[in-house]
């Protein structure tokens, strides 16, 4: 089994698993991919930049070196291991563009290949392709700029809010819609993840 | 206890209530990592982040929007990525040099000019359609040459709306200017001699009517 196959239903996993594991069980190392797996590849795209091609890279890389501790019974309190494993998480991804920050120019950066794998190249267009159809419906330039300042510009809520003159409940309002909208033409699609 | 206790869960209003905090990046470094931790094995609250993260993915594979480099500068945020982004608006590029009456609707106010050469006139984008008092927000949003004697007005024109006629009012003033050409994010360029009295603002006639709300107010002092 590669890291990350295994039962894409999370599920509550069993308190003895460390031990388990640590014990030699390769069905508790299936169950502790198929507990884990869904939640490490979420934190990992939200600690790399957008679309990065590395996130799957690094869901495995993180998968691998918490399995490999586990397997050594450096674990063994099950109720540690959720920290842990979002410990290796902030590691991997920051190890990452440290190494990239040392060896490559901004330029370089920004023109990361895509994954090379046809069916994955097809759906990231046919996103994309359902997400300018969506923003396009966005009446408001002012509710566009407030997604792009705080999702890509990485602003503060405050100062997004400061800069466009609106309130609190109006920026959740313009985010929440957003999504929703989002959900609903991913949905129509059958794009959505999850 | 609660059976979301004994299955070692907050709350759900709790939950719901870290999760917003999480998602605005309002958390400190700590409750982050905490939350992170917390969120692993629970696919309810995952969903609701990777829904997140589409958005964000989604607005980043947007061609409309030129990423140039910017430093994000927030330690809070514990990003790990040292990438620089910025936005490269389209319109700001224009108002840097242009030449009016070509693809803009033409010179409008007290005298039409065929052509002339401009260089960085100020853009005002009228950016909401109702704000205090019922009047339409202007924003300068390029300082541009404070001594031009013309303004770029940048107006957000709603999917549904249709402009079939455009007047301009400055004083005792008024004149009919040419239904604006839209750009592909559907804003209606007009380039006006700066208003002499305080005060001017364009009116639109649309379809439907209630698409456009309320005349819409330029501060001639831009």
């Amino acid at each position: 089994m590669s890291v990350g196959e295994g039962n894409a239903t999370v599920g509550v996993p069993s308190t003895d698993l460390a031990a388990r594991i640590a014990a030699g069980d390769r069905s508790a190392e299936h169950e502790f991919v198929g507990a884990y797996a869904r939640g490490v590849r979420a934190l990992v795209r939200r600690h790399c930049r957008p679309n990065d091609p590395i996130v799957e890279d690094l869901v495995q890389d993180v998968l691998a070196r918490v399995l490999e501790r586990l397997r050594a019974g450096a674990i063994r309190d099950a109720n540690a291991l959720p920290a842990y494993v979002q410990t290796v998480v902030v590691y991997a991804t920051s190890a990452e563009y440290r190494a990239r920050r040392d060896t490559e120019s901004d330029d370089v950066l920004a023109q990361l290949p895509a994954r090379d794998n046809p069916l994955e190249q097809l759906r990231s267009e046919e996103i994309g392709r359902v997400l300018r159809h969506f923003l396009e419906q966005l009446p408001v330039r002012r509710d566009r700029e407030l997604l792009v300042r705080f999702y890509l510009d990485e602003q503060d809520k405050d100062e997004v809010c400061r800069d466009l003159g609106i309130d609190h409940s109006h920026f959740h309002r313009v985010v929440f819609r957003a999504r929703a909208r989002l959900r609903e033409l991913l949905d129509q699609t059958g794009l959505r993840e999850g | 206890m609660s059976p979301q206790e004994e299955a070692g869960r907050l709350a759900a209003w709790l939950e719901e209530a870290w999760l917003a905090r999480y998602l605005d990046r309002q958390l400190t470094a700590d409750e982050a990592n905490w939350f992170e931790a917390y969120v692993l094995d629970k696919p309810d609250l995952l969903q609701s982040i990777e829904g997140d993260l589409q958005l964000r993915d989604a607005l980043a594979r947007t061609p409309d929007l030129t990423l140039i480099s910017r430093e994000t500068g927030n330690a809070s945020t514990n990003r790990a990525h040292p990438v620089r982004w910025a936005r490269h608006s389209r319109w700001l590029a224009m108002a840097a040099s242009l030449v009016a009456a070509l693809g803009l609707g033409g010179f409008v106010g007290h005298r039409v000019v065929q052509s002339v050469r401009i260089e960085n006139p100020p853009v005002v984008m009228l950016d909401s359609y109702r704000g205090p008092d019922n009047q339409a927000l202007g924003r300068l949003e390029s300082g541009g040459d404070p001594n031009s004697s013309i303004l770029l007005i940048a107006i957000p024109i709603p999917a549904n709306c249709k402009i079939n006629k455009a007047k301009l009012l400055s004083g005792d003033t008024s004149q009919d200017i040419p239904t604006p050409n839209l750009t592909s994010d559907r804003f209606a360029w007009y380039a006006i001699t700066r208003p002499a009295e305080k005060r001017a603002r364009i009116e639109l006639e649309a379809t439907p009517t209630s698409c456009i709300s309320s005349p819409l107010y330029i501060n001639g002092s831009h």
